[in-house]
């Protein structure tokens, strides 16, 4: 099931390629059915899923490449899909998302073909990176993101759209190779011991090898007898992620000292600051406001809702996964950027002229909450990070579909040119509220419940210092400060435009197709701002799991 | 002829059969030159004779060493032969479908005689550690090459090869003079017998000579900074041609160097010095190709000098292999040396169907391009990210073992070496800025009218040949790896 949901935009892909011409928006139809079902699918995975447990499930597992390298060892590179409860809730958030954004995507006229082909690509990157477990097979999701978004920004953008898309891609592409220096380092470090097993012949294959068998080699291979050319290096994730599996002499399984701060922190920084200029963290974040400024109004909604989380996840998976002490080591200073982050990006929100980089800031601003949430490693923290994440892919798709509306009329985004918006556009202007409203907080909407349980974990964790949660709690006292105060200019007051005969007649209500966009995703906010159980037993295993092992 | 004689020449004919094959072919050419001017009969003639010196190349189980030692059975070097034969077959079937007076001045057989001089001269260049040897082979090469740039394009070859010829002679005058101190120093015209460095207050000459020898092999390889003759060349030459020179002569000359050093460690040769001043010697000058190299292609915008400048860059990854250790070095050179020369063709076959339709040489005059012919944008794209370092490529599958390599080994204990992994890292970063500027303005700009969009069917299916195993080979790295294994075993 898992197969299909990442690879059916492939599919549908391949047949828009044999498409000559968008007869009826045969494109449109096909991507939007592509996602409807690949939503469909996630759901039924959601009640087929078992809570209870924290094992990983929908396993899928084989065998992709491997090779001996001589002296070096065997390599080996799976194709291993699965999913856990941080892997599903992404997964979920991605499938409504995409929907969201292809719709948004409706009216595209210029090249539609390669729009939607493109699109079509990034879907199957997204999907792919939350259900992978083998860390070569994430890292080719992650990179396979940067082209499609690279051209769609390019070519689909708005005025300094090639500005921004190189842009873009410098940036991230920059955070991937810290990365791909830190992947290289745990393949050579970590080794599969029960196909070592298999490699040394104490067993006939992988899926009869017992756990006692498994701590035999492991106790073997500590004691060097082992010789390395039966070792098999692996990328696995859920390996790599057990401290007994690190070779005594390898990068990070030694003591090694690189420019004297051990080789294990400098593992835990690379991966960080590879994932936290995709999520994006101050001073890592300048690319993104530029990015989506410049980004037509469905890739915004997608870069926002699901491309931003690809960082976070990875922080979680696999910075954290890898290197569980060293960050705990680090949390005062990973703390501190998210504090910084907090801040930063509300103040530069409050300063902002144009509507969509004032909620490009905020974006940054939130994703303080996801560092500040990781680094307290409680509970409550580790949770509201995730919710967090959650909760802000479906409001920010909601936000930058807010601005879509206007733009899409005026082709202006400027906050100062517009007041009075209520008494013309009456639904569009409540539709604005709540999507302003969830963001900053309200209680009864979804990003109160993870702010509230990222700063009761802040709070309580000995990791995370007092002065840093007051201080962001700073942060939300000026999101409401900027949300606020752009309602009052733009919407509230005597109806005034700066062109007003150009633009009267365009102003019109919303679209049957943006309440269709609009409305679920405000039912979404409330719906996981009042019920928040589901989610948070649906993480919690994971959430377990996470923090015990730092050893708290 | 007395029957001893015989004996002799009955062992090493098959023995040498593969080269033989190639010096007969070239004579071949040249004489069915004589008969007829049609170029697809010499076209077909110089492939049919690539794969069956290739055949013979890997069939050739060499044992022992021949001529006294001239020429020694080297484990990888069948592989490289062979490779070196599938560059000859491209350049030589690509040339066909170009119009001969552009490719080649007119004169084809000219032209296909010394395509595979170039490559009978990569193919004795990996088989031997003799200096005399390695003196005749890098010469063929060279001179056939500076023959090649001068044939190419009607202004700029002439002044491209003379240049080219100018440089070359006065570096090879120099190797020489570097050999010359070697064998003065040992007495030996073998390379790492000779820098064992015996005579006492022989290390002098030792060094000296290593350097002036080391710096000719560096030129032919455009290593930095022995790379500024590189984009000079490259805009004079056709595109074949300088396809075929950015692959076998560089490969074949880094192989040296890292048989060098691996005849030297199992041979127990090893000297200390030599290793200190070799770790030192190549990562500088890998360090220095790559900066100077990417540095160099951003502000290109011909499309010729820019693949001129990126193939410095890549020479210098090529070298990292060289200074590490056989166990992972081998290996990763291999890889290396296999996808670069696949991804290089594919590169330079996209700029060629560029020139080709926009009727330039120029990027700024591709504006549209991708968008009228989404073949040519769609291969350009595909083979810069390649050359990149991206995946879904073998560019990244070649990067990944190369800093496989160089990081396992390292584990961040040798600065220089540490040093030398972040500056490949970070130059990867710049190396995007100028790979993206083809499909920049192929995409993103709006089209000019004098684009010619009609690709022909011959040139559609080279496309395809050519990007298959560029994506496919990333999907199934272990494939090359088992063809790697193949020879060593």
């Amino acid at each position: 099931m898992l197969n299909v949901i990442i690879f059916l935009p492939l599919l549908a892909m391949v047949a828009i390629l044999g498409l000559r011409k968008n007869k009826g928006k045969a494109y449109q139809w096909l991507t939007l059915g592509t996602a409807i079902i690949q939503l469909v699918l996630t759901s039924v995975l959601c009640f087929q899923y078992d809570l209870g447990s924290s094992e990983l499930q929908f396993v899928e597992q084989a065998d992709w490449m491997k090779f001996s390298l001589g002296k070096f060892g065997v390599v080996s590179i799976k194709y291993f899909t699965a999913l856990d409860g941080l892997s599903l809730s992404m997964l979920i958030l991605s499938a409504i998302v995409m929907v969201v954004a292809t719709l948004s995507s409706w009216n595209i006229e210029q090249k539609p073909k390669g729009y939607f082909m493109l699109f079509l690509l990034l879907n199957t990157a997204v999907m792919g990176c939350f259900v992978s477990f083998d860390l070569l097979l994430f890292y080719l999701f992650f990179e396979f993101m940067l082209l499609p978004m690279y051209f769609l920004i390019g070519l689909w953008g708005g005025p300094r759209r090639e500005y921004a898309s190189i842009k873009f891609f410098l940036y991230t592409l920059f955070g991937s190779l810290f990365i791909l220096l830190a992947m290289i380092g745990l393949y050579t470090s970590v080794i599969d011991p029960a196909a070592t097993a298999v490699e040394l012949g104490l067993s006939e294959n992988v899926s009869d090898v017992t756990p006692e068998l498994v701590e035999e080699v492991q106790l073997r291979v500590a004691n060097d007898l082992v010789s390395t050319e039966k070792l098999v290096h692996t990328f696995d994730l859920t390996l790599i992620a057990d401290q007994d599996n690190y070779l005594k002499e390898s990068i990070f399984g030694g003591e090694n000292l690189i420019w004297g701060v051990e080789a294990r922190i400098w593992g835990f920084l690379l991966l960080f600051i590879g994932f936290a200029i995709k999520l994006p963290v101050v001073p890592f974040h300048t690319w993104l406001p530029d990015a989506h400024v410049e980004a037509p109004t469905a890739i915004s909604v997608v870069l926002a809702g699901v491309l931003l989380k690809v960082g976070g996840y990875g922080l979680i998976r696999i910075a954290y996964g890898a290197f569980p002490a060293e960050g705990a080591e680090l949390s005062w200073w990973v703390s501190l950027l998210g504090m910084i982050s907090i801040l930063w990006g509300a103040y530069a929100a409050l300063a902002q002229k144009d509507l969509k980089k004032l909620i490009a800031y905020s974006s940054v601003s939130h994703m303080g909450f996801v560092l500040l949430g990781i680094a307290s490693f409680s509970a409550e923290g580790v949770s509201g990070a995730i919710y967090q994440m959650f909760s802000h892919g479906i409001i920010s798709a909601m936000l930058f579909l807010v601005v879509g509306v206007l733009y899409e009329r005026t082709h202006d985004r400027s906050i100062e040119n517009y007041r009075g918006l209520a008494g013309k556009m009456p639904y569009y202007t409540v539709m604005t509220i709540i999507a302003f409203f969830a963001s900053l907080g309200l209680p009864g909407f979804s990003g109160f419940i993870s702010e509230i349980f990222v700063f009761l974990g802040a709070f309580s964790s000995e990791y995370v210092p007092n002065w840093m949660v007051m201080l962001s709690i700073g942060g939300i006292i000026l999101g409401a400060a900027y949300y606020l105060w752009t309602l009052q200019r733009m919407f509230f007051g005597t109806f005034w435009l700066k062109f007003e005969d150009k633009w009267k007649d365009s102003l019109t209500d919303l679209t049957k197709r943006e309440y269709i966009m609009l409305v679920p995703l405000a039912i979404l906010a409330l719906l996981f701002g009042l019920f928040p159980q589901r989610l948070l037993d649906l993480l919690n295993p994971f959430v377990q799991d996470f923090i015990s092992m730092v050893g708290n | 002829m007395n029957h001893k004689d015989l004996s002799i020449a009955e062992k090493l004919f098959p023995a040498f059969l593969p080269e033989s094959t190639l010096v007969l072919g070239v004579i071949a050419i040249i004489i069915v030159g004589l008969l007829t001017k049609k170029s697809w009969v010499l076209g077909a003639l110089s492939v049919g004779i690539y794969v069956l010196a290739a055949y013979f190349f890997v069939s050739r189980n060499l044992t022992e060493a021949l001529f006294g030692g001239q020429i020694m059975p080297l484990t990888y070097a069948p592989l490289l032969q062979s490779l070196f034969m599938l560059g000859g077959v491209l350049t030589c079937i690509w040339s066909l479908t170009l119009d001969q007076s552009e490719n080649s001045g007119g004169r084809c057989s000219e032209f296909f005689a010394l395509v595979m001089s170039v490559v009978l001269g990569a193919c004795l260049l990996v088989e031997t550690n003799n200096m005399l040897v390695i003196y005749l082979a890098v010469e063929l090469m060279s001179l056939s090459s500076y023959a090649l740039v001068f044939l190419g394009h009607k202004k700029k070859g002439p002044e491209s090869g003379l240049k080219y010829l100018l440089y070359g002679a006065a570096v090879s005058a120099a190797m020489l003079y570097g050999m010359s101190l070697l064998y003065g120093a040992n007495g030996m015209l073998d390379l790492p017998k000779s820098i064992k460095g015996s005579l006492p207050n022989g290390e002098l000459f030792m060094l000296m000579g290593l350097m002036l020898f080391t710096g000719g092999i560096l030129f032919k390889l455009a290593a930095a900074p022995f790379h500024f003759w590189a984009p000079d060349a490259y805009e004079g030459g056709a595109i074949p041609v300088i396809s075929l020179l950015s692959v076998v002569p560089k490969i074949s000359a880094a192989y040296l160097l890292l048989s060098l050093k691996n005849h030297l460690n199992a041979y127990h040769l090893e000297n200390e010095m030599f290793d200190k001043y070799w770790l030192a010697f190549i990562s500088v000058i890998a360090i220095a190709s790559i900066v100077l190299g990417n540095l160099g292609a951003v502000v290109q915008t011909n499309i010729k000098r820019l693949l001129a400048y990126s193939g410095i860059a890549h020479v210098g990854f090529l070298l990292i292999p060289v200074l590490l250790p056989a166990a992972g070095g081998v290996m990763a050179f291999m890889i290396y040396a296999l996808t670069y020369t696949i991804m290089s063709y594919g590169a330079f076959y996209a700029a060629g169907l560029s020139i080709q339709h926009a009727g330039s040489e120029n990027i700024l005059d591709y504006k549209g391009l991708g968008t009228k012919a989404p073949m040519i944008g769609v291969m350009m794209v595909i083979m810069m990210i390649a050359l990149t370092g991206l995946p879904p490529t073998i560019g990244f599958t070649g990067k990944l073992f190369v800093l496989s390599a160089l990081w396992d080994y390292d584990q961040g204990n040798t600065s220089m070496l540490t040093t030398l992994l972040v500056v490949a890292l970070v130059s990867t970063v710049v190396s995007l800025f100028y790979y993206l500027k083809g499909p920049y303005y192929m995409f993103f700009k709006q089209h000019s009218s004098n684009i010619n969009v009609n690709i022909g069917l011959t040139s559609r299916i080279v496309v395809v040949l050519i990007t298959i195993p560029v994506l496919l080979l990333f999907l199934k790295m272990d494939w090359l790896v088992n063809i790697i294994n193949h020879f060593t075993s």
